[in-house]
């Protein structure tokens, strides 16, 4: 395998290879290092860009509809609000996510990232497109609680949204699929792949500090038989034996099986550390008791390999889990200006 | 011009035969086309006109709709009822099948009780049969941002568990209990699948299209049988289906039997 990937991954980024071949054309425009690319120790992505290959100026529409508030039923909400990049694309105020009339949630608004390798999305893994999972916080009462329809009614209305989907598209007027790949989009190139720990998979081994490098044995020991490396997670649906009444039926909402109740899809950790309160309803609210579950306090309902009780860690040995999660904040990613708020 | 990549599997390529191959695709594609060939005979095409005609029993069915009785005795009326037609297949007497490309249809009752549906491009000739499917194929469900009778925008899709809904029916019972019936699914592996193809014969009748033929395959939808076509479906009893699973697979079952090949209008 070349550093790009696979054959297949590689025919995602064949549009950067006709650069100019019978321009004018909005398709023909380059995707540089800001848009999509594939860090050398990630695997193929799953999404393949077809029908909706990556531009910068589509790329750069989709960034506007990212912080844009009149995606929102009152113009209050964008999705910006509950995945900031300071906090690795989450919310590290509220346990539960906000929408519009500070309406609360069922769950924990999740960290973005490297979300093109994703088979699925959300807690119960339930929107299963990158596309048309911005749907559901569009339309969900409790979140934007809006239409495709008037959000694309609403946004034609304004000329910096003309100009932008003329930049993107050729044609001045958004479409509610023009609006989804867009943000598909913007959403495929937010990559975290910076971190200390990304650094140390490349061979730098001093990007991490030896109690980081101890936590990381410990992980690989304990945790990544679920947070598969490189990406942090395989994307399984499992119980983690938090304590507390089973009042999410978590995957079984979308798998129908009796055996998925209380499952949820095991987390991307990429930024963690920026990235409070924890699990699928916010209720642990730092590192250190997310650390003390998988130490001590797993419950009967676990899913193997978790057992009752847990991994009984040392105090040193938490310390060293502790950093080494730390050092999967990647600095550059949440300081990228690119992912900023372009307004 | 740009063109679009196929991504079928390619194995063992080098990064610069991919790039060369490229290039000399957009190379070609930058060409004019020499057009000197003596021209083949031109094959002809036509439209075919698929008809719905909405009943209910033996009663014009618009919406919103009068009050009916459904076989459990309840009185029920309609805000909604609109169902995805796709992927539909012609049948010619000499047994070769045409299907339409890109063939979806969203068919939205409203003041009139026949909808129709034009398919344009229909090679010219004598049908025998027609298939469709009501509902979205598997395909199209894990495929992305949609367009057309497609488009999410349209309110037959499901964000929070992907996937469309192939029929949805609104209304009330006339003692005050709403039902509504968002029916789609299109999993087997969890026994889900609501998708429903119909196969209908012409009989003794063809329809003859031609460039200046458009024959019109009038169907008849009794949605009397939406309730009762297969199990009964008491609105009191289950007046929300909203997702995928055993009921909505059930409620298919029914739907399905609301359908009916007429007579061909040539």
């Amino acid at each position: 395998m070349n550093r790009y990937g696979s054959p297949r991954a590689l025919l995602a980024l064949m549009p950067m290879l006709w650069v100019g071949a019978c321009s004018p054309d909005p398709e023909a425009s380059v995707a540089r290092q800001a848009a999509f690319r594939l860090p050398v120790h990630f695997p193929a992505p799953v999404y393949d860009f077809k029908g909706n290959q990556p531009t910068e100026a589509r790329v750069a529409l989709g960034r506007k509809l990212f912080f844009e508030p009149e995606l929102s039923r009152d113009g209050t909400v964008s999705c910006a609000d509950c995945h900031r990049q300071y906090g690795g694309f989450s919310d590290p105020y509220h346990d539960l996510s906000h929408g519009v009339d500070n309406l609360l949630g069922t769950r924990n608004s999740p960290a973005l990232s490297n979300l093109a390798w994703y088979p699925h999305f959300m807690w119960d893994g339930g929107a299963i497109h990158i596309e048309t999972m911005s749907i559901a916080p569009i339309t969900n009462p409790v979140e934007m609680d809006e239409t495709l329809w008037r959000v694309v009614h609403k946004l034609n209305h304004r000329p910096d949204y003309r100009a932008a989907v003329q930049a993107a598209y050729g044609e001045d007027t958004l479409t509610d699929q023009r609006m989804l790949q867009a943000l598909a989009q913007f959403m495929a190139v937010l990559i975290s792949d910076q971190s200390p720990y990304d650094r140390y998979l490349n061979g730098k081994t001093e990007a991490l500090t030896v109690d980081q490098q101890a936590g990381l044995a410990l992980f690989r020991r304990d945790c990544a038989s679920c947070h598969a490396e490189p990406l942090t997670t395989d994307f399984s649906f499992k119980r983690n034996g938090l304590a507390g009444p089973v009042n999410d039926e978590g995957r079984q909402l979308i798998s129908l099986k009796p055996e998925d109740k209380g499952r949820f899809k095991v987390p991307n950790l990429r930024n963690v550390a920026l990235s409070p309160p924890y699990m699928h309803n916010g209720r642990l609210s730092d590192l250190s008791q997310v650390i003390d579950h998988y130490s001590e306090t797993i419950g009967p309902e676990a899913d193997a390999p978790l057992s009752v009780g847990g991994f009984h860690y040392t105090p040193e040995e938490k310390n060293q889990l502790l950093e080494f999660l730390n050092a999967l904040t990647d600095e550059a990613f949440v300081e990228n200006p690119l992912f900023a708020n372009p307004d | 011009m740009f063109l679009e990549l196929k991504t079928t599997p390619v194995k063992n390529w080098s990064l610069g035969l991919v790039a060369l191959t490229s290039l000399s695709l957009v190379s070609i594609s930058c060409e004019k086309e020499d057009d000197n060939n003596t021209p083949a005979p031109t094959p002809t095409f036509g439209t075919m006109t698929v008809e719905f005609e909405h009943v209910y029993g033996g009663d014009a069915f618009v919406v919103p709709s009068a009050t009916f009785v459904n076989g459990s005795g309840e009185s029920v009326s309609f805000n909604k009822f609109n169902y995805y037609v796709t992927n539909l297949k012609l049948t010619k007497a000499d047994g070769s099948v045409w299907s339409e490309e890109e063939s979806y249809h969203l068919v939205k009752v409203g003041a009139n009780a026949s909808v129709e549906i034009d398919i344009e491009n229909v090679p010219s000739g004598d049908y025998k049969a027609i298939e469709f499917t009501i509902g979205v194929d598997s395909l199209r469900n894990v495929s992305g941002a949609q367009t057309g009778a497609l488009s999410p925008a349209e309110q037959m899709f499901w964000s929070w568990n992907s996937g469309y809904i192939f029929l949805k029916a609104e209304g009330q019972e006339t003692g005050g209990q709403a039902f509504t019936y968002h029916i789609g699914g299109f999993r087997n592996s969890n026994g889900t699948n609501a998708l429903q193809t119909l196969n209908f014969a012409f009989g003794t009748q063809t329809a003859t299209v031609s460039p200046n033929a458009t024959p019109v395959l009038h169907h008849v939808v009794d949605v009397a049988e939406f309730f009762d076509g297969h199990q009964a479906l008491s609105v009191l009893n289950s007046p929300t289906v909203v997702m995928p699973g055993a009921m909505a697979v059930m409620i298919s079952e029914n739907y399905h039997h609301m359908f009916s090949f007429d007579h061909v209008h040539n």
